[in-house]
This record gives C-alpha cells, structure tokens and sequence, in this order.
C-alpha cells in the first residue's frame, strides 16, 4: 500500500494494525508513550497524533491507513500538542531522575531532552509518593505516567492481572487490589511489568550494595554463577551484540572485583534435565501426576500455586537450575573443595526478577544468598571504568565449567522440554519426533519412542498463553504428557531482569546470539558433560535417589489470594464445640448481591430466637465463587446465591442436627 | 399474557376506554418525582388516600368504591420549586406548594364539593394571579409538551395508564408491518437526532447498527445522567418509563437485538425502581421475553445500575461499565454500532432518544417534523436552575430562544437579580451572555455559538455571579470525574483547575492567562473522548465573552464581588465605639486596638471569614 508520510512516498505492508505500527515497522517510529506493538490499543498519552489528509489530527495508533492517504507527522501544531502533553506529564512527575533506577533509559527522559524542555510552565502538582519495596518488583507512583503499558502486559501477555488502574482522574493511579502491596498478591515476579514501564515507576529491587558489602567481608567466599541467557543480552549494554564470548569477559570482571570462583548455571540446568527426565519416565510409568509440568521457572511455579493449585503435584518436585547448582554448591563443592558451607557467599547472575524472590522462598533460604540481574551487572560494570570489551575471556571453573548444548539452551523457550528429551532419547530412544506450532508461544510435539509408546510434549512461552493451555486442560480438552513454561515471552532471554529496551525485536536477536553460542559447545546431551555422571557415582547415586531427593528436590504449596482475617461481628463466649460459625462473605460480588442485607437479618435472628443462641457470625472475604454470590459459609458448608430464608433453613437444619449430634456422644 | 397482536390491540382499545372514563371521573393527581417528593409529596400522597379511605362516602360524584385506589401518583411536572403538586380530576384544579395539613380542606372543598381550594392554587409568576387549570398558565403555553405530554395526568406506574394512552401502539404497528428498513426511513425522515448530546443522527445509527454483521446485536439505553444541575433523564425515567421501554423495543426489533441494557445511575433509585416495574409489568403482559406475542422476535432489557462515574455517560465507557470493566472510553473506531458490548453491535441511545421513537412511528416523520427547526426537528427537554422564580423540568421546541425559557417559561429571575449569562449544556458546556438570549436553541445554532445542546442543563447566572469562578467550579467538577486515562485530560484539568483557583484566589497572572488558553486548547484537541474535548468549554467560553473578568482579577477585583479572596473588611472608626468584641471572636488575631478607641483589621492576618462582620453590633464593619 502506498500513503504519503511528510510528502515522501512510502510503501507499507497491506492489513497493518494500525499506522504507527505500519510506520514503525519501515523505520518511521512515532513519538507515542502508551504504545506497545505486544498488547491491546490503548490510546491514552496523544503523543502519536497525526495529521491525516490536512485537516483531521487524530491518534496514528488507531487509524487503519489507507491507500494515498497524506500523513503529516510533525506539524507545528502536532509539535506543540506533543510539547504541551510532555510538559503536562513532567509538571507532576517525580524529576529526581539522577537517583532513579532508570536514569539514562527512561523514555520520558528521552523525550524531555529532545523536545528541549528547559522550563515547564505548570505548577508542580505531586503525585501520591509511596514506594512499595515489598517485592522484587518496586513500584513508585510518583513516577508512574499511567500509560497503563503494565496493567495490559500483566493482564494480556501474563494472564495474571495482579495491578489495575485505581481511583479517578489526576488522583488515579496503577495499584494492586485494595492497594495491597505486591509482596501480598498474586504478583509471580516476572518482572514483565518493568520490562516495559518506560519510566521508573516499576522497576527492579538493585542489590548492588549488597553484593559489595559481601565483597569487603574477609571471611567470606564469593562464589558466582551466570545464567545462561544473561550471555544474549548483557551485550546490548555495551554495544558488543554480535560477541558471543561475553560470559568469559563477565568471569574475567567477576574476578577482577573480587570473586573466589565463577561457576555455569548451564551446568545446573544440564542436572535439572537429567533429574526430570527420570522423574518423567517415572510418571510415564506410573501414568500418575501427569502432564508433567517443568518447574524452572519461579515465576510459572507461583503462577500454578496462586492460580492452579490443582495442579501443583503436576509440577516436577526438581528444583531449578539456580537452585540445583546452588545447592551442589552449599552441600558437595563446599565438602570438595574445603571452604564451610557457612563461609560461601553464594551470588547467582540472572535475566530475571523472579530468581530473586525464588532465592528468598521459605524453602529455599541459605541456598543463594543474593540474585543480581543482567541489568545490575551491566551498572557495576559501568561504574567500575573497566572496558570489558578489552577483557580476556577467562574459564570458567571447575568442576561446574562444561555442560551440554541443552544446559545453554534453557535460556530459551524449548530448551529445558528439548534437554530433557535428549535424556529419554538415551534412555529410551526416541523413533520420531514431529513439531507442529498450535499459535505464537505454544508448540506441540508428537513423540513416538522405540517402544512404540506415543508421548505429546509441549512448550509454551508467556503466562498469557499458559493460561489458555491451563484452561483447556481443566476443561479436559487437552492430551499431553509434559509442558515446559516460561513465564515470559522467548523463555528467559526475555526475563525481567535483562537491559532495557527488552522488547520483541531484542528477544527475537537474543535467542539468536544464545543459539550460535549452543552451536559451538561439542557436548550435546547431558550424558555427555563429566561432572554430572561424576556426581552421581560418587554421591547421587542414580537419579531420584534418595539422596537426589534430598538435594535436587522441593515442594510447593498453595497461596491464599486474600490475606485477610475474618473480621469478627458477633463473637460469642460460647466453646468451640458448641459454636456454629457462620461466615458472610462480604467481597465485592457478594456485598453487591445483598450479603450485607443477610448479614443483619442474620444477626437479627441470632440476637432474638433461641435455637440460634450458639450462632458465631462472622465477616469474611472473598470466597472465590464470585459468579454464585452471595456465599455464606456455615462451618464448612458453603450456600451459594443465598438468601436470608435459605440460610436460615439450612442452618435451622445443621443446628438441629449438631445437636442431636452432641445429645447422643 | 397477551398472546397475538390483535390480542395486544383489543387490550389497548380497552385501556383507552378505561383512561377516557377514569379523567372525567374523580382522579386524584399527585407527582411523585423527586422533585416533589423530596418536598413532602409521598406524605401528601398517603394522607390523601387515608382521607378517601376513612370517607367512604357518597360524594357528589358516585359512590367512591376503592376509594383510596382513586389517588394516583404521576411523575414529574416540571415546576419542581412549586411543588409538591395536585391536579384533581375531572375538574384539572392543579395545585402547588400542597402540604399534608391541606389534605382536609382539598377533602372537603374539592373532593366533596367540586370547587378549588383557592390558596393552594398556582400564581403565575407572569400575571400574578392564580390560575385554576394548568393550561392557562403561561409556563405552560410557552412551552411544547410532546415527550411529556397528557402532564400531570399520567400515572408514572401503571401499564395500563400508559397503554390507556395509546401506549404501544407504535411497537405493535412495527411489529405487524414487519418491515425494519420503513422504521430505518422514517425515523431518517424525522431528522431526529440524539439526545445525549452531540446530536448524531438517530436513523443513521440505526442503520449502522442493523446493517453491521454480528451474531448477537444488544440494545442500549443510556440513562447515566451525570452533570450536576442536569434531570431530564430522571424525570423521564420516573414519570414514562414504558416510552422509554417502547422505543427500546422498536430499536431492538428494527436491528435484530435479543438483549437490552438500561443503563441507569444508582443515585436515581425511584428512576430504577419505575423502570424495573415498567420492565416487570411489560413482561407479564407478554411485551418482553421469548417470541414476543406469537411472533419470532424474542427480547429481554436488563437493568445496569451505574455506580456514579460521570465518564460513563461516555458510550465506550458506558459499555465497559456494563461489561463489568472499569469505565473508561476506549479509542473509537469501531463505534458500538460496529463493534460494541463484548465485540457485537450495539445500538446506544440517549433515554430521551428512545421515548421520542414510539411517538414518531405514531404521528410520521413529517407531523414529527412540525415541531422544532428543519436541522433539529422535534421538542428537547431543559432542567432549569439558578435564581428564576420557576426552576425545574420543560419542554420545548427546538429554535426556542433563551429569552423565552427564561422570561416565559421561568418567569424572570428573582428580584434584586440581573441577568448576566446563561451556562447551557452541562459541565462541559459553554457560558453565553447576553448578546445570545435571542439565540435559537438548536444544535447547529449552539455549536456555532460555542456552545451546545449536550445534556440540556441550562443554569441561569445573575450579575452576582463571577465568571471565573463559574469556569473554576465547572473545572472541579470535570478535573475529578476525568477517568484518568489520557494525559491531556487527567493532567491538564488538573492545571487549568490549579490555574484558575488561583484567578479567584486573586493569585492570577498575565501568564497564568496565557498558559490557561493554550491548556483549554490543548486539552480540547488533544484528549481522548467527549469528556476530555468538551470539558474546556467554560473556560474558553468565559475567556471569549468574560475576558474582562479575568483581566479585572488579575488587576486585583472581582467585579461580582463573588471571590471572598478580593474581599477587604475594614473597620470605619466613625462608628466603632472600641467595644473590642470583633477582635475577641477574630480567629487569626487580626484585629487589634486599645479599648475605647477605633479598632483596625491587619489586611496580611485576615482571612475574610466575616466574623468580625457578624459579631458587630454598630455595623462599623464594611466590606471593600
């Protein structure tokens, strides 16, 4: 299609989304600070208005382009819009950007500087200032633009949906529910949110100073490990994108500041895919607790307790490569090599915010004692002069230094799926082995093994999707045996935690780089790397093990959603025996529905009639059956779309029949 | 249950017999719109009927059998400041200002011997003199009842009043001709245009909305009436809910809908209340449900309430509301008609849209068309505030002039006030002056004047107003019911709002002035939805016609003397006997003095709150 962009002729795909996206994709990028190519339209920052055949101006990331259309990007009138909308935003923003995270990448920042704000003619009206550092995940409203960019990528790509808009007008502000903070939602970490807030209102919990306050401690050992995927991305940092002997350079400066040793998380993926693969064989046998779910990702895993926990023996009980390797570290290498297990400072390297919160789990703690980011690297490199450019890529140590192809490929979505292939393959033999794409970020694979066994694997990549995968699964419609998900779109390449811009485009390239780097290393399977059997002869035994279990294995556990306690409206002195407890739910649903209206009647009765003397009531919320509201619970029975008079039927009923009960013991 | 059509027309022919008996026999009128009830109607209406029910007697009429059954409650009559109100049939005595203690003389008088209670009745403001019947009041002969017509004796809730009225004769006739294009092309016939608002042509979105493909199509009725000062939604709702109903029948069978919304704001529950008894009763007469009167057309309105977010009245907000979403606008295209309540196409009119679509089907697109002016045919409702002896609802023809409504219909403003400007069209319209009282009231004629029909809220503003502040209090209302999604409506109301408080502070600059402008224009051109793109409208109005107000502000005066910031209270020493009784009850300490002698306020402590003012009692304090 053929449209005039400025008075030059330009030449666009046919059936675009919309004309900021057919421009952006020939290199025309308009100004725009709510647009991202990954979600829904969103329409909310008017930076990208254009003018459309000389005299509309209207919003490009709406506007279906057509044939011959005349597109003025840059008119004075748009230039002052645009100007007069940045300097709206900047009036009431936080400007302490010297102390800000994203300081020198933030795209408000960007575009103050090249629309040569120098003054800004608006009163400085601030925002709501509180800064929720609960959680990896830090959020800032004071720096928030609302371009709601997170509620969508958290809705849309992640299918969590754990922040919103809240509030109105100039007071409304992106919040999780009931302003919790996130450490108390169901939040997974995955940090997609700040992968593509464009200013510092969410961003990643910097851990730097930790790290060095390790450093300068004399009795400690730090001991490093580097994440498969950070070697793909860190580059972008430091203009080095086609280097694919970055991981030795990052060794080499780890040393430099005072690391004892450096060690490969490939080499704990290699063990996780070695260990799953038995499990899975196990659970083929037993044909029990399957589809098989890898459990690698921390951010997948707590997407499975907050909103699965059906499912949750479906997760494979290995841990994760960070937490595997770490705790070979803590447990044999410490043995091995002579250093106490208490004096080893373990600090793991990695794409993704989600480690961090993994690292600090109940079940987890004295493992890793600290998670910095590709991105956090990248700064202590920075601040540090040293040019690592010029840095010798140094080894890795020993004994965690070779691993497979597969160990590398972790870092990408398949890969965890496709090396835990390779090890039933050696077992077992695989006959044939067909892909199929089902849609963007769910890959099928139809497996046929030597014994005539047919397994269907599956890989997914992005919560959203893992969504629907989970729903057709609960609606039976889906047949697999395995599923590998990373939480994030491309697996970790595109993890929270990696350099900025972290869109499409760069993951796309990154799992390029990591690819070329794979290609390179001469083991292909984890059979093959020497440590691993050697840990196993000499101290696993044989995978699943018992002593396997005690190192490499985990447990999961359900989250609560709703953190609150009942709220106690009619407490009775009465034993706990005797008591009938009633609880009302009072959520939203329910409370729209009439709940409040059966919790008084219900305290009428109880405050009047006899039989109902030993009646507890008691406020509560969210049942979770919002679509049957109102809920009431007597004891443990639950009454959905309750009314006053079935209530009070049913529990004249129970309380007759508890005390008939009692009469008799 | 009506069964066929022909069944539904029999019934209807019943119930216009039964009306036409029931307005020559003793009926007793009284409105219950909230105008009314809130000054005591209910109360007049329950004593109305215990004094019925407790003189079963013979009147001079016939045996009163269900005597109590003969008080019936009618909606809204528009003159709201003179209710609550009693119209007593047959005779049409209307009566204003009724109180439960003159229940026993209208007993007595009107009911047992047929003449009028001579104090209750209404004085016309115009003439002074009392008037016996409705229609010989001049409010009521300026204005041009349609959507309200049979005023003051229509029962709000009953089917069978409305039915009486020839109520849903129009769907029936619709529903028989089976030809949807005919109803398309009458209603493009009629010019009729939406009354939400912006004036789109109704014929043409019906046309959209059928001709666009989707597997469900819904019907739409947008009640979410949210500027302040604005009750023509209400008060159609409480007093004809079943126009309202009937329209939305005929939109969802000229479309091919299954399912209907009204959406009607939770602060309007007696607007709920009536109409979900209009949805009840429709129901149970077979107008609403599955294959409507033996035919195939099956269609069912549920009620939304809205939870009180004014940027719901916005139609992509107002559909998100429904769909359990947070109301905010979405980028539009596609439009409902196209893509609207979960993806399927939806037809969205204002209430008053839908209850001038039976009428039109009824009387034809060119008796419709008698009424108004050629580019906006029709009547339009108007709630009338501010210091006018009349306030509340009326009717009129599209091309009435200001002047007309305010000095016709609303008789003048009170005495001791002058006219100074009319705020027309809700929180986002636009304040007019003098110069426009002649102006005749249309949409293309406001828009041309930089105003516009909007909601129809007209607010009358006297010399005692200022302008600024006008703009300011608008601005406050706008600033915090913006949804917040796009910046140039969530951050520059904001400032704007900022700006102006401090005009009325007496804080204003030359720049600040400057930098107002350029936000309202920013905002106007830049924001996402109606919301945002109207709400400058009183700043730019004001600033084109009261532009000497706001310079007089920065100059140090408010020339209505409105703002208290530019206020000075002075102690004139000719009369202060130096009691210090002011500076005693002075909160800030700002006035001091030795007894016996003049005391003097320290203008830099004072904070204008007039205590000082109140508590003098030789009136040796002025305000400058």
């Amino acid at each position: 299609m053929k449209i005039y962009v400025d008075g030059k002729e330009v030449i666009i795909k046919d059936n675009e989304r919309n004309l900021l996206e057919a421009l952006r994709n020939v290199g025309i990028e308009i100004p725009n600070l709510c647009y991202l190519s990954e979600t829904s339209v969103y329409g909310a920052c008017r930076l990208c208005l254009v003018e459309v055949d000389g005299k509309n101006v209207v919003t490009s990331c709406n506007l279906k382009p057509y044939e011959g259309m005349f597109v003025r990007t840059n008119t004075p009138e748009i230039y002052e819009i645009r100007k007069g909308i940045l300097e709206l935003l900047l009036a009431s923003h936080n400007r302490d950007c010297t102390t800000c995270e994203r300081n020198g990448s933030c795209k408000l920042q960007e575009y103050a500087e090249v629309f040569g704000i120098r003054k800004i003619r608006f009163a400085n009206i601030p925002k709501d200032s509180k800064v929720d550092d609960t959680a990896p995940i830090v959020r800032d409203n004071s720096k928030c633009i609302l371009c709601g960019d997170c509620v969508r990528v958290c809705e849309e790509l992640q299918g969590v949906a754990a922040i919103d808009i809240a509030g109105r007008g100039f007071i409304s502000k992106v919040v999780p529910a009931f302003e919790h903070n996130l450490a108390d939602t169901e939040c997974v970490y995955c940090g997609q949110c700040t992968a593509y807030c464009p200013t510092g209102a969410l961003s990643i919990r910097n851990d730097i100073d930790k790290l060095y306050k390790a450093l300068k401690d004399k009795n400690k050992v730090i001991i490093g490990m580097i994440a498969p995927a950070v070697r793909s991305s860190i580059q972008e940092e430091f203009k080095l994108e086609s280097d694919i002997f970055i991981a030795g350079r990052l060794n080499a400066f780890l040393k430099m500041i005072g690391f004892s040793k450096v060690f490969e998380v490939p080499f704990g993926a290699d063990l996780v895919a070695y260990e799953e693969a038995y499990e899975f064989i196990e659970r083929l046998e037993e044909n029990k607790r399957l589809p098989q779910f890898t459990s690698c990702c921390p951010a997948w895993v707590k997407y499975v307790e907050e909103f699965y926990p059906d499912y949750i023996e479906n997760l494979s009980t290995v841990k994760s490569p960070q937490q595997a390797l770490g705790s070979i570290i803590k447990e044999i290498y410490s043995k091995e090599s002579g250093i106490a297990k208490e004096d080893i400072y373990l600090v793991s390297i990695m794409p993704c915010t989600a480690k961090k919160f993994e690292a600090e789990r109940e079940e987890h703690k004295g493992v890793v004692d600290l998670v910095i980011t590709a991105k956090e690297l990248a700064q202590m490199i920075k601040a540090s002069g040293i040019d690592i450019s010029n840095l010798k890529p140094e080894v890795f140590d020993r004994p965690f230094n070779l691993y497979s192809q597969g160990g590398l490929n972790f870092g990408k979505t398949g890969g965890v799926l496709g090396t835990v292939l390779t090890v039933v393959d050696n077992k077992l033999k695989i006959k044939s082995f067909e892909e199929a794409e089902i849609e963007k970020g769910i890959r099928l694979f139809n497996i046929e093994l030597s014994n005539g066994k047919k397994v269907k694997a599956m890989a997914v990549h992005s919560l959203g999707k893992a969504k629907k995968v989970m729903q057709n699964l609960k609606e039976g419609i889906l047949d697999v045996d395995i599923i590998e998900v990373m939480a994030c779109s491309f697996g970790c390449i595109g993890g929270g935690g990696q350099p900025y811009p972290n869109d499409t485009a760069k993951r796309e390239k990154r799992a390029k780089i990591l690819s070329e780097i794979a290609s390179t290393n001469p083991i292909t399977s984890p059979n093959e790397v020497p440590y691993l059997i050697e840990l196993y002869n000499k101290y696993l035994d044989h995978p699943l093990s018992h002593k396997a279990h005690e190192i490499l294995h985990t447990s999961y556990s359900p989250k609560r959603r709703v953190p609150e306690e009942d709220i106690e409206i009619l407490p009775l002195p009465v034993s706990e025996e005797e008591k009938v407890r009633v609880r009302v739910c009072l959520g939203t649903s329910c409370y729209l529905k009439g709940s409040y209206n059966i919790l008084s009647e219900l305290i009428d009765i109880v405050r009047k009639e006899e039989w109902a003397k030993n009646i507890e009531v008691v406020g509560t919320f969210c049942t979770e059956n919002c679509s049957n509201a109102p809920n009431i619970l007597v004891d443990d029975i639950l009454i959905s779309r309750a009314d006053i008079n079935k209530v009070k039927e049913m529990l004249m009923d129970y309380v007759k029949r508890k005390q008939g009960v009692s009469d008799v013991s | 249950m009506l069964r066929t059509i022909n069944e539904a027309m029999e019934y209807i022919e019943e119930k216009k017999n039964e009306r036409k008996k029931k307005l020559q026999d003793l009926n007793i009128y009284v409105c219950i719109g909230t105008g009314c009830a809130a000054k005591g109607s209910i109360k007049v209406y329950e004593a109305l009927k215990e004094i019925l029910k407790e003189n079963n007697i013979k009147v001079n009429l016939q045996a009163l059998e269900e005597s109590e059954n003969r008080v019936k409650r009618t909606g809204c009559c528009g003159r709201c400041s003179s209710g609550p109100w009693v119209i007593v049939m047959p005779y049409g005595y209307f009566y204003s200002e009724v109180k439960p203690e003159d229940v026993r003389e209208i007993y007595k008088e009107t009911i047992l011997k047929g003449k009028p209670v001579e104090k209750l009745l209404f004085t016309d403001p115009a003439t002074s003199e009392k008037v016996l019947n409705l229609e010989e009041a001049k409010f009521f002969q300026a204005q041009s009842f349609y959507i309200m017509e049979e005023i003051g004796k229509c029962e709000c809730d009953s089917i069978d009043d409305y039915m009486g009225r020839g109520g849903y004769l129009s769907f029936l006739k619709v529903l028989q001709e089976e030809n949807p294009e005919k109803v398309i092309q009458v209603i493009k016939d009629s010019g009729l245009r939406g009354r939400g608002g912006a004036g789109f042509p109704t014929g043409l979105k019906w046309e959209i909305t059928k001709n666009s493909k989707g597997d469900k199509k819904f019907v739409v009725c947008n009640g979410d009436e949210g500027d302040p000062g604005a009750f023509m939604n209400r008060t159609l709702l409480e007093r004809d809910p079943h126009a309202v109903l009937e329209g939305m029948l005929i939109g969802a069978y000229t479309i091919g809908a299954q399912k209907g919304y009204a959406y009607i704001r939770a602060e309007y529950p007696v607007a709920v209340d009536m109409f979900r008894k209009a949805i009840e009763d429709a129901r149970k007469l077979g107008l609403l449900g599955e294959n409507i009167l033996g035919t195939s057309f099956s269609f069912d309105i549920e009620i939304k309430e809205g939870a009180g977010a004014f940027v719901c009245g916005e139609e992509t907000a107002l559909l998100a509301s429904i769909e359990g979403k947070r109301g905010v606008p979405r980028p539009r295209p596609p439009y409902p008609a196209q893509a609207g309540l979960w993806g399927y196409p939806t037809l969205i009119n204002n209430v008053e849209t839908y209850a001038n679509i039976p009428k039109i089907i009824r009387d034809g697109a060119e008796n419709y068309r008698k009424r108004g002016v050629s580019n906006s045919p029709g009547t339009k409702m108007f709630s009338v505030t501010g210091p006018v002896k009349l306030t509340g609802i009326i009717e009129v023809e599209f091309g009435t002039t200001l002047r007309q409504i305010i000095y016709d219909i609303c008789g003048g403003l009170h005495e001791g006030y002058e006219f100074k400007a009319v705020q027309i069209g809700g929180p986002s319209g636009a304040c007019l002056s003098e110069a426009f009282l002649d102006l005749p009231l249309d949409y293309d004629s406001l828009k041309s004047a930089g105003a516009m029909v909007g909601s129809g809220g007209i607010v009358v503003l006297s010399k005692r107003t200022c302008m600024v502040e006008v703009a300011r209090f608008f601005l406050d209302f706008t600033k915090r019911e913006s949804c917040g999604k796009c910046i140039p409506c969530r951050e520059g109301l904001m400032q704007a709002y900022h700006i102006l408080e401090k005009f009325t502070q007496g804080k204003g600059s030359w720049e600040d002035l400057e930098n107002l402008e350029f936000l309202a224009e920013l905002i106007k051109k830049a924001s996402a939805c109606g919301l945002g793109q109207t709400a400058p409208n009183p700043i730019l109005s004001t600033l084109k016609l009261f532009r000497d107000e706001y310079i007089a502000h920065i100059e140090g005066i408010c020339p209505s003397g409105m703002c208290t910031a530019f206020k000075k209270y002075v102690i004139n020493p000719q009369f202060c006997k130096g009691c210090g009784l002011c500076a005693r009850f002075c909160p800030q300490g700002a006035i001091y003095g030795e007894r016996g002698k003049a005391y003097v306020i320290d203008q830099e402590k004072c904070v204008k709150c007039g205590a000082c003012f109140d508590k003098c009692k030789f009136k040796a304090i002025e305000i400058k």
